[in-house]
């Protein structure tokens, strides 16, 4: 089955709500504690597995990034648009979908320019089209409940996301399941509570993120992993390596680990041990790949773009992922700058060919990543990054 | 030891570490001054809650005068405001050992912060300016703003001068402001022009209710939602919708730089007079190119505003009128706004929206629903018959019986305190001194990585943790919320742990050839005196009432104890033995969570 396949099957089972939960509640976490033993587990999924998020903060214009390229539709597409419509003749082409309708990429240069396309716009486009690619188009998804005209919408004839218009609301309700509740658990949270303990290490969460706290890995009981993309440092003053503060660290943590009387304290103490630990895995697992990857993204200090950066960081963490015994992970990467208003046509071409370089030199080569990954680690980018 | 006797103690430490000394004068029995504090313990407890960190001299003045006195003293202070700092700084000659130190940018913010949370006398004025940039929030890192670091001191100030005056005009001081209108769009914000497809922009519409004002759901004055009587079971009531949204958007419209003419409207900036920065914005009107009057404010469509019991406007609605067609022929731009100002103002939310986040920054994260109401009620009227007064809230917020430490129900006490805070405390307690006279270490110059805030640094408009913020486990789990635990991820808990040791590494005196010449030092002399065997235990409390309002538990008294005493007393003259205990306390679960 390949990717596509496989995509659109799982979306139709999940696609509601209901079928989402029809589906986690055959593998609650009481069910698979019963089931299986640790080791069993692992060795149920040999493989691994790790799902990307790349969000969009602000609100990708993803209709002029994938746009209609048949001549009525993109008639019907510029009218609406104006003058920040692309132009027909300076789309980067993709592969006809199976009912014959034509789309094209954004160029990533300013349009009506005379630029030629960006390397790394035509270099999306050539590992889209080509056969058996890793890359599929999610369109047509995001907070809404159903398909809804501007009649409906005035008359609130159908039932609508709460805060519509509002982009920092829709942006949560982008990352959550649940649309009618200010508790604001995200998908990746959730399958983290329920899936994480499938992995050997129950020592490091599930979920970890390059761009810090994020609504799609709140989760009620596992608190991601945040990771800063520009490397992982320790506290000095309890490095155990260094013989004086052996005694400062056991103080301390006799500090952490209480009696503390105050659910606050409490929540602080776990937080910082939690810490501690990720930081001295992390560390002794990344050393091998210090330099590895700077041929895929660029060493350290050349690296000037965001998600170049935080791509890297993930690449570094999945490779060392048989280290850190972990069969199952969710990574987020955020990219923010997407809320261009008015300078959308000068602002909005670079922010996709990013997008585009950075799609483009994690999954050109998914092998270096390791022997076992059999598909990419990215999710494709659908039209619905909003 | 009588709570008279234990002041006398304290004030002999005090005379001992040459801090300036306070004549005292005891009647013959000891009552508590008017309003308390009853003990040491809420004694400082009050000065961390209205201070930017308690000194060992406030604690002898406010023991002195009781919080009714310090209070009416420090509600009368003006305001020590930043950019006079800013266009200090900018008349320095070059350094020609730093070049670039002398220059003005969003770090000379920074430093400003700094040097104010620690020498301003205004003590309480300065800490509420701080939580209102919290609540009315804007950032260098939107609008524009970047490269504005005077237009963004002005906003401080304005904060800081309407903060003790009334909500009202603070909130039509912060929609006039030129630094909120690039902020959030209301900058040359145009009436509708539907042939060129131009709608006002709703941006600042929907953020002054949303956040500045009245939230998302109708409360009861005690901050709790309401319930919606006509749907079963527990359903909220929302505020507002796309048309109060709508409504609102138009009235904000027309405005731009004072000083601009009508004909420079689309495209007026500060480029060529940046003390537009400085006024708050007004809208032009006026002849037109082709002699015509012309106006950018949206007159003529009726604007839906909100709607509550009370409300002054009709059904909530604006009415439209025909657009004035000369100067004074009719009701103005400014007059809508102020209209519509009125009709947020006065809507019953604000009370218990916006007193329990004013809570939230200075007192606990989870108040009671007790709590909240007194403060609401405070705002509704401060006992003279005005409301919004904003001396009448902070003082409600600060005097609360359960701000002064009564029982809150199964509600956990208290909150995390912020690392901005965290540091002043630390600078405040022990009287750091920088060579220079200025606060620009290389983390206040460039927090980056290593402290999650700085003052109109907030990544958005949600500042830099949102006022319902859970962290996963007991506190999601109990329905509670923590909002300072937002930014404690792995790196910011790492780095800012690290950045803790330099601070208080860097004491006065200290002889390494490792420490910095130039670094902000602490005065840990006094503390130095006790680090012996002897006296360690007078240490350890000397700290624990500095730095935790006498909160430290057994366990951890024990611990501090056994921990120093492993550590040989003639290290660094006694300097070592309390650079560890600070550190560790500064870290600690104890200390970090403010109860």
């Amino acid at each position: 089955m390949n990717r596509r396949d496989l995509l659109k099957k799982s979306l139709c089972l999940a696609a509601s709500t209901a079928g989402f939960g029809a589906l986690s509640s055959r593998f609650s976490l009481a069910h698979a504690a019963t089931m299986y033993s640790k080791s069993q587990r692992y060795l149920l999924g040999n493989d691994y597995r790790a799902l990307v998020c790349v969000f969009l903060y602000g609100g990708n214009d993803s209709l002029n990034f994938i746009v209609p390229r048949d001549v009525p539709a993109h008639a019907t597409y510029a009218a609406t648009r104006g003058s920040i419509a692309v132009p027909r003749s300076e789309l980067v082409s993709l592969t006809p979908t199976a009912s014959g309708a034509a789309y094209g990429l954004h160029p990533g240069v300013v349009t009506g320019a005379s630029n030629p396309p960006h390397a790394s716009m035509t270099a999306l486009a050539t590992l889209f089209n080509q056969p058996g690619s890793p890359l599929a188009i999610v369109a047509n998804t995001g907070p809404l409940l159903y398909p809804t005209t501007k009649t409906q919408y005035n008359n609130e004839s159908v039932a609508l996301p709460p805060q519509l218009f509002s982009h920092d609301d829709q942006s949560a309700w982008w990352q959550t399941p649940t649309a009618n509740s200010f508790d604001r658990i995200g998908w990746g949270g959730i399958l983290a509570d329920r899936f994480g303990i499938s992995n050997p290490n129950q020592n490091l969460a599930m979920t970890i993120s390059t761009d810090g706290d994020n609504v799609y890995q709140t989760a009620a009981d596992v608190v991601p992993y945040f990771v800063s993309a520009w490397g992982v440092n320790r506290i000095d003053n309890i490095n155990p390596t260094w013989s004086e503060p052996t005694a400062r660290r056991d103080a301390l943590y006799q500090l952490l680990n209480g009696p503390l009387g105050n659910p606050l304290e409490r929540t602080y103490a776990t937080g910082f041990k939690r810490t501690v630990s990720n930081y001295e895995q992390v560390i002794s697992a990344l050393q091998p790949s210090e330099t590895t990857f700077d041929t895929i993204f660029g060493a350290d200090d050349a690296i000037d773009d965001d998600l170049t950066r935080q791509l890297k960081m993930v690449a570094r963490l999945i490779s060392a992922r048989d280290t850190l015994q972990m069969t199952r992970q969710i990574f987020f990467v955020g990219l923010g700058g997407f809320d261009t208003h008015d300078s959308q046509a000068s602002a909005h071409p670079g922010l996709l060919a990013a997008i585009a370089n950075g799609l483009t030199s994690s999954i050109k080569r998914p092998s270096r990543w390791g022997s076992q990954i059999r598909s990419p680690a990215l999710p494709p980018v659908s039209s619905a990054e909003r | 030891m009588s709570r008279m006797h234990r002041i006398i103690a304290v004030i002999g430490l005090v005379l001992a570490s040459q801090v300036s000394a306070q004549t005292v004068i005891f009647t013959g029995g000891f009552e508590p001054p008017p309003g308390g504090p009853g003990t040491d313990q809420d004694a400082m407890r009050f000065l961390t809650q209205a201070t930017f960190g308690p000194t060992m001299a406030d604690f002898d003045h406010l023991n002195l005068v009781g919080i009714d006195v310090w209070l009416n003293d420090q509600l009368a202070q003006p305001f020590s405001r930043h950019r006079p700092y800013l266009d200090a700084i900018a008349a320095l000659p070059e350094d020609p050992m730093d070049e670039g130190a002398n220059d003005v940018g969003n770090d000379t913010r920074n430093e400003v912060f700094f040097e104010r949370a620690m020498h301003a006398p205004d003590q309480l004025r300065q800490r509420v300016a701080f939580a209102l940039s919290e609540i009315l929030v804007v950032s260098d890192q939107g609008g524009g703003l970047a490269g504005e670091p005077y237009a963004l001191a002005h906003y401080y100030d304005l904060l800081g001068e309407h903060g003790f005056g009334n909500y009202r005009e603070l909130l039509e001081q912060v929609t006039l402001s030129p630094v909120m209108g690039h902020y959030l769009s209301m900058f040359g914000n145009r009436k509708p022009d539907l042939a060129n497809n131009i709608r006002p922009d709703e941006n600042y519409a929907r953020e002054i209710m949303q956040l500045f004002s009245i939230g998302l759901v109708r409360l009861n004055s005690n901050g709790t939602d309401m319930d919606d009587p006509n749907q079963a079971g527990f359903q909220t009531i929302p505020t507002f919708n796309q048309q109060t949204i709508q409504g609102f958007a138009h009235v904000f419209t027309g405005f731009t730089f004072t000083g601009c003419e009508v004909r420079e409207f689309e495209y007026c900036s500060a480029w060529t007079h940046p003390e537009r920065w400085f006024e708050p914005m007004s809208a032009p009107e006026g002849a037109w190119w082709d002699d015509i009057y012309r106006v950018w404010h949206a007159y003529p469509e009726d604007k839906q505003l909100l709607v509550y019991p009370g409300v002054a406007l009709a059904n909530g609605i604006l009415t439209g009128r025909p657009a004035p067609t000369a100067l004074g022929s009719g009701v103005t731009a400014q007059q809508d706004l102020e209209a519509a100002l009125d009709n947020v103002f006065n809507h019953p939310n604000v009370g218990p929206f916006f007193g329990r986040q004013l809570i939230q920054r200075l007192v606990t994260s989870n108040p009671s629903p007790t709590y909240v109401s007194h403060v609401a009620a405070a705002f509704n009227n401060n006992g003279l018959g005005v409301r919004g007064d904003m001396k009448a809230v902070i003082r409600a917020v600060l005097t609360d019986p359960e701000a002064r430490g009564a029982a809150t129900g199964t509600a956990p006490r208290g909150k995390l305190r912020e690392p901005l805070l965290r540091m002043t405390q630390l600078w405040r307690a022990f009287d750091a001194t920088d060579p220079a006279n200025r606060y620009n270490d290389w983390f206040v110059w460039w927090p980056g990585q290593y402290i999650p805030q700085s003052p109109l640094h907030a990544r958005t408009v949600f500042n830099f943790f949102l006022p319902d913020y859970k962290p996963a486990g007991e506190i999601t789990a109990g329905g509670w919320v923590a909002p300072e635990f937002q930014i404690q991820t792995d790196g910011y808990v790492t780095n800012f742990s690290n950045v803790m040791d330099w601070l208080v590494w860097n004491y006065a005196g200290n002889p390494s050839p490792w420490a910095d010449a130039d670094a902000t030092k602490i005065n840990i002399e006094a503390e130095r005196l006790l680090a012996g065997n002897a006296t360690i235990d007078a240490m350890i409390e000397r700290l624990n009432l500095l730095l935790m309002s006498g909160s430290m538990s057994t366990h951890m008294k024990t611990t501090l104890r056994s921990y120093l005493l492993s550590i040989p007393a003639g290290e660094e003259n006694g300097a070592r033995r309390v650079w560890e205990a600070l550190w560790m306390i500064m870290v600690s679960p104890e200390f970090v969570i403010e109860k």
